[in-house]
C-alpha cells in the first residue's frame, strides 16, 4: 500500500482532484455511450409510425346502415423488412356524404368480427361479443365498441387513414 | 442519499468483500516514472469495450443472410435512430483499434516491455493482435455489400492458393464452393461468437499477466516511490480516452460508415480492395505473380507472425535501451517501413470510389420515369405493388427491364398491361433510380431543364458515352465535357457532327431532339467541368 505518499496533505489534494475528473470524465462518456446505445435500443419502440390514407372504395357502391367489409392491403416497415398487412375494415354509409369506418377487430380479445345481414349485426365468433351496424356493443363481453378511424371523403373514393 | 448509499455500500462489503477486490484492482503500486507512454494499452482496452458495446446492439437489428443483410444494414443507418453513430462508432473503431494496436506494440517493443519475465504478456499480445485482424476481416463481409463481397472472394481465393490444402482451406471458409449463405452464416458465427470468446479469454490473460509481473515502467528505474495506479495513472489515461472518444464519435457523426451498392456476384466490373489496414498485404500479391504467390500470401505473413511470437527468446539481453539494441529496431523499422510503404502504394492504385447513391443522370430520368401514371397504378400506398420509393430490388436486372417494359410480367393474364410499356432505356433507367435509391441516395430536387437533359443522356447519350462511370465507352466520357467545350460548340456537334468532322462517328440528333431537349443537353454538359 502507498499510505506513505497517500499520508502527504498535497498528494491527498491532488488524489481527490484527479478522482473527481476521473468520475466526471467516465462519466460523461458513459452518458454519451449510453444514450447511443440506449437509443438504438429502446427509440423503435417508441418510434410512431406513418399513417397513410388508402383508398377504401367508392361512396357510391356503398348502402346506408349497412357496413361493408373491405380489405386494405398496408405496406409496414418492420425494422429491414416490409411487411403487407391486411386489414378489415367496415365502411359504414351514415348519411349524405357521410361514412363512418370502423376496424373489424373486435375489442374484448382482438378476434375479427363479421357482418350478420341477418341479425343486422357485427358478430364476434369468439366470446359472442356483439355490435350493431355502427359499432356500438349490444351484447356480450366487448368492453368498448369498435375503433373508429378516420375517414375523409374525395369525390367518390372514401379514404381511411390506417 | 449519501447515507443510504454507504449503508448499501457497507451492507454489500459485509457480505461480498468487493470493497476489497476494488482497492487491489485500483491501489497497484506503479514503479515511480511510469508517464504517458503506458497509456497505450488502456485505450486499446476501451477501443474493444467500444466495440462489444456497439456489436452486441447491432446483432439486435442485423440479419445474416445474403437477402437480408444488406437491407438490414441499409436500415440501422437510414431507419434506426442513433443507428448511423452505432455503426460509424463500431466501423471506424475497427480502424481506430488496428491503429491502437499498432501503436501499444510500437510502445512494448520501444521499451523492451516483452522481456522476461514478460515473455506470455507478449504471447497473448500477438494473439490478441491476430484475433483483432480476424475481427476486421469476418466483420467486413457481414454488410454484404459489393464490398464484403467481392474482397472476401478475394480473401478465400488468396486461401486456395496455399500449396497442398488450399482447396480445403477455401472450402471450408466459403463452407462450399461458392460465397453465399453459408460463408455468410460462419464468419458471422465466428465474428460474433467465437472470436468474442478468444478476445475475453485473451484480454483477461493479457491483463492478469500484466498485473502479476506488473508494468514494465521507465528504462532507467526512478529512484521515486512506487506510486497507486488510481488515481496517479488513471488520470492520465482517462484524458488519452477521452481524447480518442471524442475524436472516434466525431468520425462516427460527421461521415456516415461506408456501405457499398448491395453484393451482385454477376457484376464483372467491380474493382475489390480491402480495407487499409489489409492493403500492404493485398498489394504484396502483385510483386508475387503466379507461382510465388505462397511467398507473399503465407511465407512472409509467416515469418513476421513467427518472429513476432518469438521475439522475447530472439532478444534475449537484458538491455531495454532503444539505441542498444539495433537489430530488434533495426528489424521493426524494416516492418514499418513495409507495411507503411505497401499501403501508400495500394492507396495510390485504389480505383476513384463511385458513390452508389449518387444521383446521376440516369438516375434522375427513372425518377421521373417512375411518377409515370402507369406505374403509379399499382406502386402506391395500398395498392397492389409498393410504392416506387419504398420498392427494394431483390431481382435480376433483366426481370426489371422486362418488367417495367411491360409490368404484366409478374402476373401473366390475371391482368391488362397498363398502356405505354416502356423502352429498355427507360426501363434501364428505373433500375439505376431503384438501385440510387436503394444504396441510401435521396432524390434531389432536378429542375425540368436538368429532368430533360438527363432524360435525353438516358434514353440516347447512354449507349455509347458515360457520365460519372454509368454508361457506354464507345465514344468519349462526358463527365467533364464542360472543360473541353463550350455551349455553342456541342451544341453544333451534336446537332450534326458532320459539320465538324466530316468522319464523325456519331449520328446527328439535329433532327431527333426536340428544341427544348437540345437545350436542355447542351446547357448540361457544358456545365459538367
Amino acid at each position: 500500500m502507498a499510505s506513505d505518499t497517500t499520508r502527504n496533505a498535497g498528494d491527498l489534494n491532488r488524489r481527490s482532484f484527479f478522482s473527481r475528473i476521473i468520475t466526471v470524465v467516465h462519466g460523461a462518456m458513459g452518458a454519451t455511450i449510453g444514450v447511443i446505445l440506449g437509443g438504438a435500443v429502446l427509440a423503435p419502440a417508441f418510434l410512431k409510425k406513418k399513417n397513410a390514407w388508402l383508398p377504401a372504395g367508392s361512396l357510391e357502391a356503398l348502402e346506408e346502415n349497412v357496413p361493408a367489409p373491405v380489405t386494405l392491403r398496408v405496406t409496414r416497415g418492420d425494422g429491414y423488412a416490409q411487411v403487407v398487412d391486411r386489414q378489415v375494415v367496415y365502411l359504414v354509409k351514415t348519411g349524405e356524404n357521410a361514412v363512418v369506418a370502423l376496424s373489424s377487430t373486435c375489442t374484448h380479445l382482438g378476434c375479427r368480427t363479421s357482418w350478420d345481414p341477418a341479425a343486422k349485426s357485427i358478430k364476434c365468433p369468439c366470446h359472442g361479443g356483439v355490435y350493431d351496424a355502427q359499432g356500438r356493443v349490444t351484447a356480450g363481453p366487448p368492453p368498448a365498441p369498435l375503433v373508429r378511424l378516420d375517414t375523409k371523403i374525395d369525390g367518390d373514393q372514401v379514404l381511411v387513414q390506417l | 442519499m449519501a447515507r443510504l448509499a454507504r449503508f448499501v455500500g457497507d451492507w454489500l462489503h459485509d457480505r461480498t468483500r468487493f470493497r476489497t477486490l476494488l482497492r487491489h484492482l485500483l491501489e497497484e503500486p506503479l514503479p515511480a516514472g511510469t508517464g504517458w507512454w503506458f497509456i497505450t494499452g488502456s485505450v486499446l482496452l476501451f477501443l474493444l469495450g467500444i466495440q462489444v458495446a456497439t456489436g452486441i446492439v447491432l446483432t439486435m437489428y442485423y440479419v445474416p443472410s445474403p437477402q437480408a443483410a444488406y437491407d438490414s444494414v441499409r436500415y440501422i443507418m437510414d431507419g434506426l435512430p442513433f443507428g448511423r453513430v452505432l455503426r460509424g462508432l463500431h466501423v471506424f473503431g475497427a480502424s481506430f483499434i488496428v491503429i491502437a494496436a499498432g501503436v501499444h506494440m510500437v510502445r512494448v517493443v520501444l521499451l523492451g516491455s516483452y522481456k522476461k519475465p514478460r515473455e506470455m504478456t507478449w504471447v497473448t499480445g500477438v494473439l490478441l493482435l491476430l484475433v483483432i485482424m480476424g475481427f476486421a476481416l469476418t466483420g467486413y463481409l457481414l454488410p454484404w455489400d459489393q464490398k464484403a463481397y467481392w474482397a472476401t472472394t478475394v480473401t478465400t481465393n488468396i486461401a486456395r492458393s496455399s500449396p497442398l490444402v488450399g482447396e480445403y482451406l477455401a472450402g471450408v471458409m466459403r463452407g462450399g464452393s461458392t460465397l453465399g449463405a453459408l460463408t455468410l452464416g460462419r464468419w458471422y458465427a465466428v465474428h460474433v461468437f467465437l472470436l468474442p470468446l478468444a478476445l475475453v479469454a485473451l484480454v483477461l490473460s493479457h491483463l492478469a499477466l500484466m498485473r502479476l509481473h506488473n508494468v514494465s515502467g521507465p528504462i532507467t528505474p526512478d529512484p521515486g516511490e512506487p506510486r497507486p495506479f488510481y488515481p496517479f495513472h488513471v488520470i492520465k489515461e482517462t484524458i488519452a480516452t477521452a481524447v480518442v472518444f471524442a475524436a472516434l464519435l466525431t468520425l462516427a457523426i460527421a461521415i456516415p460508415a461506408p456501405l457499398d451498392a448491395v453484393a451482385d456476384p454477376s457484376d464483372a466490373t467491380y474493382v475489390p480492395r480491402p480495407e487499409w489496414y489489409f492493403l500492404s498485404l493485398f498489394q504484396m500479391l502483385k510483386y508475387f505473380p503466379g507461382p510465388l504467390e505462397p511467398v507473399a500470401t503465407l511465407v512472409i505473413p509467416g515469418l513476421v507472425v513467427g518472429g513476432l511470437l518469438l521475439l522475447p527468446w530472439l532478444d534475449r539481453t537484458e538491455e531495454r535501451h532503444p539505441a542498444k539494441r539495433p537489430l530488434v529496431m533495426g528489424g521493426f523499422a524494416v516492418l514499418g517501413i513495409g507495411i507503411v510503404g505497401l499501403t501508400l502504394l495500394g492507396l495510390r492504385d485504389l480505383p476513384a470510389r463511385v458513390d452508389p447513391s449518387h444521383f446521376g443522370p440516369r438516375a434522375i430520368a427513372g425518377l421521373a420515369l417512375a411518377q409515370a401514371p402507369s406505374c403509379l397504378r399499382c406502386h402506391t400506398p395500398g395498392g397492389a405493388a409498393s410504392p416506387m420509393d419504398e420498392t427494394r430490388i431483390r431481382r435480376d436486372p433483366e426481370w426489371l427491364v422486362a418488367h417495367v417494359a411491360d409490368p404484366e410480367v409478374i402476373a401473366p393474364g390475371l391482368r391488362p398491361a397498363p398502356p405505354g410499356g416502356m423502352s429498355r432505356l427507360q426501363g434501364r433507367a428505373i433500375l439505376a433510380y431503384l438501385t440510387t435509391l436503394g444504396a441510401g441516395g435521396h432524390p434531389p430536387q432536378a429542375s425540368d431543364e436538368q429532368q430533360r437533359a438527363s432524360m435525353v443522356f438516358a434514353t440516347r447519350c447512354v449507349t455509347c458515352h458515360r457520365i460519372d462511370g454509368d454508361g457506354g465507352a464507345t465514344g468519349p466520357d462526358l463527365s467533364h465535357v464542360g472543360q473541353r467545350r463550350d455551349a455553342a460548340w456541342l451544341r453544333t456537334w451534336i446537332t450534326d457532327p458532320s459539320v465538324v468532322d466530316a468522319d464523325a462517328e456519331m449520328p446527328a440528333f439535329g433532327e431527333r431532339l426536340t428544341p427544348e431537349e437540345m437545350t436542355a443537353i447542351v446547357n448540361d454538359l457544358a456545365r459538367r467541368k
